[in-house]
C-alpha cells in the first residue's frame, strides 16, 4: 500500500524509529559524544533510586549529546560503579559531616523534594560530586579520542542487525519514495 | 530542531507517561498482593487499584485476605479502601494519611475457592502448630479438665460403684483372717505334736522289754514324759483361752473400722463439700476462656500489626550510609491519622452492622505524641462497644482494652462427656464485658458476665443408669441467672485468674436441696450395701475363728485323754505284780509320786 506522496506505509511507522537509530548510533559530532560519554558517566556512577539520578537521567535526554553513547556508558558504569563506592563513600562522609556545611545540608534536608534526592546518602551525594568533577575531565579527554575512533564505532554498530534493518528501512524508504 | 533531538526524547517521554497511566497501577496491584500474600501466609486478593497523583490518593477494590490456619475462611474482606494522602509532607518522605475510610468490613466469612498459597506448608508440618495453646486458650483447657473432674466426680458420687477394698473394716479384716490363720496353724500343729508323743509313749510302754528293773526304769520315763505332754496340752489351752482376748480386741478394732466407712460414706454422699468455685469454673470457664482467647488475640493482632509498623525494614537502600538531619519540625515516616471502619462484626451468632474509628497508627509514636485509639460500636439484635487505647510512646508499651457487648441468644453449651454424663446450659441473654490491660507483660483485668434466663439439662448416655440424668437435672433446675467476674492477674504469658460466681453456689446448694431428699433412700441403700460388704467379710471371720478354736480345742481335749489314760494304764498295771512279796505294793508309783494321785 502506497501513501499520497509515493511511499509505503509502513515506512512512516518505522520512521520514528529510524530516527531514534540515527540519534543512537550516527551521525553525532564528537563533542556530542564525549559529552554523552561524559555525562553517562556522570550518571551511571550515581546509585539510582533516588531523585539525583532521575534528574542527571533527564539532563542525560534533555541535552543535545549523543543519547546512545550516554545510555550505554549509564548501563556499563553502573555496574563499574560499586567498585568505586568505597571512595565515594569517603567523599560523600567527609561531605556530610563537614561542620562548615551541616547548616546547608541541615536547611536542604528539611527543603521539599529533598530528602527524595537522597543527598544525604553518602554514596550518592560521594558519587554525585565526584560525576560533576569527572565531567569536564572526561569530556575534554574522550573527545579525540572519539574523533579517531568514531568512525570504526559507527562501522561497529553498523554490524548490529538491528541498526542494519533500521538503515535498510531508510534505504528501502528512499527506493520507495523515488519508484 | 532536528528530528534526530526531538523524537528519541518524545519517545521516552511516551513511554514513562504510559507507564504510569497504564502500567503502573496493575504493577503496584501486583505488588499489594504478592506483600499481602508473603505477610499473611495466605491467598489475598484486590479486584481493583486506583491512584492518583494530584492530589495523591489510592483506592483499593474488593479485597480479601485468606486465612492462612482455615484456607476457607477470609481473615478479612472489605468492600473499598479509599486513601487519601498528605502532599506536602510526601515531598519531605512522610507518608502521612490524612484519612482513610474502609467500607464493608468483615472478618471470617466463608471462601468459594481455597486460600492456601501452592507453596505453604499444610498445617500438620507446620512445629508451630503443635506448639502449646496460647495464655488464654491455657484457661479454657484448664477450665474443660476441672469440669470433666467435677461431673467424674459427680457420676462417681451418685453411681455408688463402691470397691469393697475401700472400707477400711473390710481391707482389717482380711489381714486379720490371714493372721488368726497363722495362730491357729501353729496351736494345731503343736497340738497334733503332743498327740504324736502321746502314741509314741504307748508305743514305748507297750514294747516294754527286759528285767523288771529296766521296765521299771521304762515305765518311770514313759510316765514323766506322759506329765510333760500333759503341761504341754495344759500351756496349749492356755495359749488357746488366751487369744479370746485378742480376739475380742480384734473384733473391736474391726467394729470401730467399720464405724468410719460408714461415717466416711455418709461424707462421700454429702454433696456441701462442694467447690463452688470449681464447678463455676467447670461451666463458665470454657466460654469465658473463649472471649478472653478473643480478646487476646485482637490485642495479639493489634500489637503485631504495630511492631511490624515500627520495625518496618527500611527500604532496601542501596550503599552507603544515610546521616539524618535533625529537622525544625520532625513528622513521622508513616501517619494515619484517621481510618473510618464499617462493616458487619460476628457476634454469636448474628452478623452485627457496626462502624469504627482508628486514629493515631503511625512508626514513630514517641514523635508523634499520641497514642493508638480504636473506638468502635454496633447495634443489631445485640450490641457492641469497643475502645483500645494502644500506646507505644513509652518503653513499656500500654494496652488497654474495654469491650461490652451483649447477645440476645448465646449458642447451648455442652459439657462432659456424651456417653456419661453430659450437661446442655442454654442461655437466653448474655451481657459481657471485658477490661484488660498490659503494660508490658503484666497483665491486669476483669471479665464479668451475666446471663439470664438460664436453663441447665443433664443427660446420661449409655453407660450410665438412665435415673442419674433425672437427677442432676432436678438438681441444677433451680439455676436461672448466672452471673461472674474472672479477675485477671500476673503476666501475659503465665496469667493468674480467679473466679467469682453465682453459679457455683447455685450448684451446690441445688446438689445439696435436691439431691440430699432424692437421693436419702439411695444412701441407705448405699450404706446397707457397704454394711452389708463388711459385715458378709467380718462374719466369714467370725466364723472362721470361732471353728478353729473349737476345732483346735477338740484337739487339745483329746491329746489330753489320750495322755491321762496312758498315765491310767501304767498306774494300774503297777509294778506289784511283777516284785515279791509286798514289794509291789511298797513300790506304789502313785506313792512314789510318779504317777498323779
Amino acid at each position: 500500500m502506497r501513501e499520497a506522496d509515493g511511499t509505503f506505509m509502513g515506512f512512516h511507522l518505522l520512521r520514528p524509529f529510524r530516527f531514534f537509530a540515527q540519534a543512537l548510533s550516527g551521525e553525532s559530532t564528537s563533542k556530542q559524544m564525549a559529552m554523552g560519554f561524559a555525562l553517562g558517566l556522570a550518571v551511571g556512577l550515581i546509585p539510582k533510586g533516588n531523585l539525583i539520578a532521575i534528574a542527571m537521567m533527564m539532563v542525560l535526554c534533555a541535552s543535545r549529546i549523543n543519547l546512545g553513547i550516554g545510555l550505554l556508558t549509564v548501563f556499563a558504569v553502573s555496574w563499574v560503579g560499586v567498585f568505586v563506592d568505597p571512595l565515594t563513600h569517603r567523599l560523600g562522609a567527609w561531605l556530610l559531616a563537614n561542620e562548615t556545611l551541616v547548616p546547608f545540608w541541615t536547611r536542604f534536608y528539611d527543603m521539599p523534594i529533598a530528602p527524595w534526592t537522597s543527598f544525604n546518602n553518602t554514596v550518592v551525594l560521594g558519587s554525585f560530586v565526584t560525576g560533576l568533577l569527572l565531567i569536564y575531565p572526561v569530556y575534554r579527554f574522550s573527545e579525540p579520542g572519539f574523533v579517531k575512533y568514531s568512525p570504526a564505532i559507527a562501522e561497529r554498530l553498523a554490524k548490529f542487525r538491528f541498526v542494519r534493518f533500521l538503515w535498510g528501512a531508510e534505504w528501502a524508504g528512499k527506493l520507495g519514495s523515488t519508484s | 530542531m532536528k528530528w534526530g533531538y526531538l523524537i528519541p526524547r518524545v519517545i521516552l517521554v511516551a513511554m514513562v507517561w504510559t507507564f504510569f497511566v497504564f502500567a503502573f497501577d496493575p504493577i503496584l496491584r501486583y505488588s499489594a498482593i504478592n506483600m499481602g500474600e508473603s505477610a499473611v501466609g495466605a491467598k489475598v486478593g484486590i479486584a481493583s487499584l486506583e491512584t492518583t497523583f494530584f492530589p495523591p490518593s489510592l483506592k483499593l477494590g474488593a479485597v480479601d485476605i485468606a486465612n492462612p490456619q482455615e484456607p476457607m475462611t477470609n481473615l478479612a474482606t472489605f468492600e473499598t479502601l479509599q486513601v487519601k494522602v498528605a502532599g506536602k509532607p510526601l515531598l519531605r518522605q512522610s507518608l502521612i494519611v490524612e484519612q482513610a475510610r474502609i467500607t464493608g468490613l468483615e472478618w471470617g466469612t466463608a471462601r468459594t475457592k481455597s486460600g492456601r498459597l501452592e507453596e505453604t506448608e499444610t498445617p500438620g508440618d507446620d512445629p508451630d502448630a503443635n506448639q502449646e495453646p496460647g495464655v488464654v486458650d491455657r484457661f479454657g483447657v484448664q477450665a474443660a479438665e476441672v469440669g470433666q473432674e467435677w461431673l467424674d466426680d459427680l457420676i462417681n458420687r451418685v453411681e455408688g460403684e463402691f470397691d469393697p477394698q475401700q472400707f477400711e473394716s473390710v481391707r482389717l479384716a482380711e489381714s486379720l483372717e490371714a493372721d488368726w490363720k497363722k495362730r491357729f496353724d501353729d496351736l494345731q500343729s503343736r497340738a497334733k505334736n503332743s498327740e504324736e508323743q502321746s502314741k509314741k509313749l504307748a508305743d514305748a510302754l507297750k514294747d516294754a522289754k527286759g528285767s523288771t528293773l529296766e521296765r521299771l526304769r521304762v515305765y518311770q520315763d514313759a510316765v514323766r514324759q506322759g506329765n510333760g505332754l500333759l503341761a504341754d496340752v495344759d500351756t496349749i489351752r492356755g495359749d488357746l483361752q488366751g487369744l479370746s482376748g485378742t480376739a475380742r480386741e480384734d473384733f473391736a478394732r474391726i467394729q470401730a473400722a467399720r464405724e468410719r466407712d460408714l461415717a466416711s460414706l455418709r461424707d462421700k454422699l454429702d454433696y456441701r463439700n462442694y467447690d463452688a468455685e470449681k464447678i463455676s469454673r467447670s461451666l463458665l470457664g470454657p466460654k469465658l476462656g473463649e472471649q478472653l482467647q478473643s480478646a487476646s488475640d485482637w490485642i495479639d493482632l493489634l500489637q503485631k500489626y504495630a511492631k511490624a509498623l515500627q520495625a518496618a525494614p527500611k527500604p532496601e537502600r542501596m550503599r552507603g550510609i544515610e546521616i539524618v538531619f535533625k529537622r525544625p519540625s520532625p513528622q513521622p515516616q508513616f501517619l494515619l491519622k484517621s481510618l473510618q471502619v464499617s462493616g458487619r462484626a460476628q457476634l454469636g451468632e448474628d452478623r452485627m452492622p457496626f462502624k469504627g474509628l482508628i486514629t493515631g497508627i503511625t512508626s514513630d509514636p514517641a514523635l508523634h505524641g499520641k497514642p493508638v485509639v480504636v473506638r468502635a460500636a454496633g447495634e443489631g439484635d445485640g450490641r457492641l462497644d469497643l475502645y483500645s487505647v494502644l500506646d507505644y510512646r513509652n518503653e513499656v508499651p500500654v494496652h488497654d482494652l474495654q469491650m461490652a457487648y451483649s447477645l440476645p441468644k448465646s449458642d447451648r453449651i455442652e459439657l462432659g462427656e456424651p456417653k456419661k454424663l453430659s450437661l446442655l446450659v442454654d442461655v437466653g441473654r448474655t451481657d459481657w464485658k471485658v477490661d484488660l490491660k498490659l503494660t508490658g507483660d503484666v497483665l491486669t483485668g476483669r471479665l464479668s458476665l451475666q446471663q439470664s434466663p438460664v436453663s441447665i439439662t443433664a443427660n446420661a448416655g449409655p453407660e450410665l443408669k438412665e435415673d442419674i440424668g433425672r437427677v442432676i437435672s432436678g438438681a441444677l433446675s433451680g439455676v436461672r441467672h448466672i452471673e461472674a467476674e474472672v479477675i485477671l492477674t500476673g503476666t501475659y504469658d503465665h496469667p493468674e485468674w480467679v473466679l467469682h460466681s453465682n453459679l457455683g453456689d447455685q450448684i451446690r446448694d441445688g446438689m445439696q436441696a435436691f439431691v440430699a431428699r432424692e437421693l436419702e433412700v439411695r444412701q441407705q441403700e448405699l450404706a446397707q450395701k457397704a454394711d452389708a460388704i463388711i459385715r458378709e467379710r467380718v462374719g466369714k471371720f467370725e466364723t472362721n475363728l470361732t471353728s478353729r478354736y473349737r476345732e483346735t480345742l477338740a484337739q487339745l481335749n483329746l491329746n489330753e485323754s489320750q495322755t491321762r489314760e496312758l498315765i491310767q494304764r501304767v498306774a494300774n498295771r503297777g509294778l506289784g505284780s511283777k516284785l515279791p512279796g509286798n514289794l509291789g505294793k511298797r513300790f506304789d508309783l502313785k506313792k512314789l509320786g510318779i504317777l498323779p494321785r
